[in-house]
């Protein structure tokens, strides 16, 4: 038995930055790296039925992204899996989700999971996509949004729970192979251990291209969601900062406070 | 409570049917739980193009161009769909202003087809109702967010909030982290807080979901020791500064 869990690198925008010389995303100068969160949650939900299931489940972290991504691996690994898969071209640079849904399908077919857990969104371009398109490629039933997982090896079906607005909660059963995207506040993800990180060091990850996977560019290219035009930072609306020191801040806040409070 | 429980694939085989009949040039979705949960699947299995969280749509000569913010709302991109005869948008709600008048649509009929579907509701789930107050009814509220830290740290902000007459709400990590009650967090999955007049957000930067439960509030007061947190740019009132200082300092005006 076995879980596949994509996770992603994402960027994280300096304070001040510049856009790229087409205009269409962020000068890579000015983006930081991160894992995301979501991520942590999906690959503990992930751990935890694999512990539960005392041997009889792999759990599988995979990524698309470049050399630098192999990091959010790593991190994954320390926390538990054995190996893990990272599929890289100079083709993906501006994948849009549906061309990162048709790359993981390749992998889930050759790695024929019983389960995928991806995040439910990423929070540098926050799509929450990826997952959704991956099943419907896949042709598997899906959940988004999930917020409780009771499933063990050879289980037909797994019992969720997936979070509605304003804190709604429905129960709901699926067929299983499927593919779940994973919310927030599921768990409580572990930190790894030193000697987890140390061990990750040596753990395998399998480098794949395009080709590896029986795909092209322009395959890709063609089955794009959208196509960026630009980016731009928008005009927003901005608070009145009050300055001075804490004191004066603090004294000036409580004033507006107190005539808010006496207004109304 | 929903009346009737939601199936991806039997929305998804709806929503394709009718695309497959009538061929919109655009399908427009809400940008809601259900939606996240198959709206992409039916852009990826008609062939479409697709964007989600859009927060405008115009047109350019003929080419259909949306909007969505990345990058933590810092910035916007427009996207087109060069050869698409379909998309499908995911529209964010309360960006839009309704139009005051109704339309007069020419409504049809549309059998929609047969499907089995690969997922079972079983039950709906309530909310915890912990005897708690409730947030949607407060007037004035002071927030708590990531910027708190640690849980020994929430209970000065409670002693703040009640010394200023306030209620104490947060932001998504303190209740996952069970730091405060469920029934205390504002935005999407928590409550609106639709009675506030004064909101005070506490370390809070401002997601997207948890402005959803607060942006229409008339006074907002932020105090956040980044500069450029999202909530500043809904805030009227505005503190770059350290949350823990700052309450030290207001203690002394409201005891």
């Amino acid at each position: 038995m076995k879980i596949l869990v994509p996770v992603k690198q994402i960027s994280v925008v300096d304070e001040d930055f510049e856009l790229r010389a087409d205009g269409k995303d962020v000068d890579p100068d000015y983006l930081d790296t991160e894992a995301n969160e979501w991520d942590d949650y999906s690959y503990e939900a992930a751990l935890e039925i694999m512990e539960a299931a005392d041997g009889d489940v792999e759990v599988v972290p995979v990524t698309v992204g470049p050399d630098d991504a192999e990091d959010v691996l790593r991190r994954c690994l320390a926390k538990g899996g054995d190996r893990g898969i990272r599929v890289w071209d100079d083709d993906l640079v501006d994948a849009t989700p549906a061309a990162i849904a048709k790359v993981l399908a390749k992998v889930v077919a050759k790695e024929q999971p019983d389960l995928v857990f991806t995040g439910t969104l990423s929070s540098d371009r926050s799509f929450a996509q990826t997952g959704v398109s991956l099943a419907a490629e896949l042709g598997w039933p899906h959940v988004a949004v999930v917020t409780g997982i009771d499933w063990k090896p050879g289980d037909p079906k797994a019992t969720l729970k997936r979070e509605l607005e304003g804190g709604l909660i429905e129960e709901v059963s699926v067929e299983c192979p499927a593919v779940l995207t994973i919310q927030l506040g599921i768990n409580t993800p572990r930190y790894a251990s030193l000697r987890g990180v140390k061990q990750a060091k040596e753990k395998p990850v399998q480098e794949w291209s395009l080709a590896d996977l029986g795909l092209t560019g322009a395959e890709l290219a063609a089955g794009a969601s959208f196509r960026v035009r630009r980016m731009y930072k928008p005009e927003t609306g901005r608070a009145e900062l009050i300055e001075g020191t804490t004191a004066e801040q603090a004294a000036r806040l409580a004033a507006i406070i107190n005539e808010l409070r006496g207004a109304a | 409570m929903p009346v009737a429980s939601f199936q991806s694939d039997v929305y998804e085989a709806a929503v394709l049917a009718l695309a497959e009949a009538r061929k919109p040039a655009v399908i427009l979705f809400p940008h809601s739980v259900d939606t996240w949960g198959y709206a992409p699947a039916v852009a990826m299995r008609g062939g479409f193009g697709c964007a989600t969280d859009v927060i405008d749509v115009k047109y350019d000569g003929g080419d259909l161009v949306a909007v969505r913010a990345v990058y933590a709302e810092k910035l916007h991109m427009e996207v087109d769909f060069p050869e698409r005869e379909t998309v499908v948008l995911t529209v964010r709600t309360n960006v839009f202003k309704p139009t005051e008048a109704d339309g007069s649509p020419a409504v049809s009929e549309f059998a929609a087809p047969q499907t089995q579907a690969r997922t079972e509701h079983i039950t709906y789930i309530e909310p915890e109702q912990t005897g708690d107050v409730d947030i949607s009814q407060a007037e004035y509220m002071l927030s708590v967010g990531r910027g708190v830290g640690e849980e020994e740290n929430v209970e000065q902000f409670k002693e703040l909030a009640d010394s200023l007459g306030f209620t104490l709400g947060c932001s998504r990590p303190i209740a996952d982290n069970g730091w405060l009650p469920k029934s205390r967090q504002v935005g999407q999955s928590g409550k609106t807080v639709v009675k506030c007049k004064v909101y005070v957000a506490m370390g809070i930067s401002g997601s997207v979901q948890h402005m959803a439960g607060m942006k229409h509030v008339p006074s907002i007061i932020a105090i956040n020791k980044d500069a450029e947190a999202s909530i500043f740019t809904i805030a009227k009132y505005g503190v770059v500064g350290d949350m823990f200082e700052i309450a030290e300092e207001l203690r002394g005006h409201f005891s």
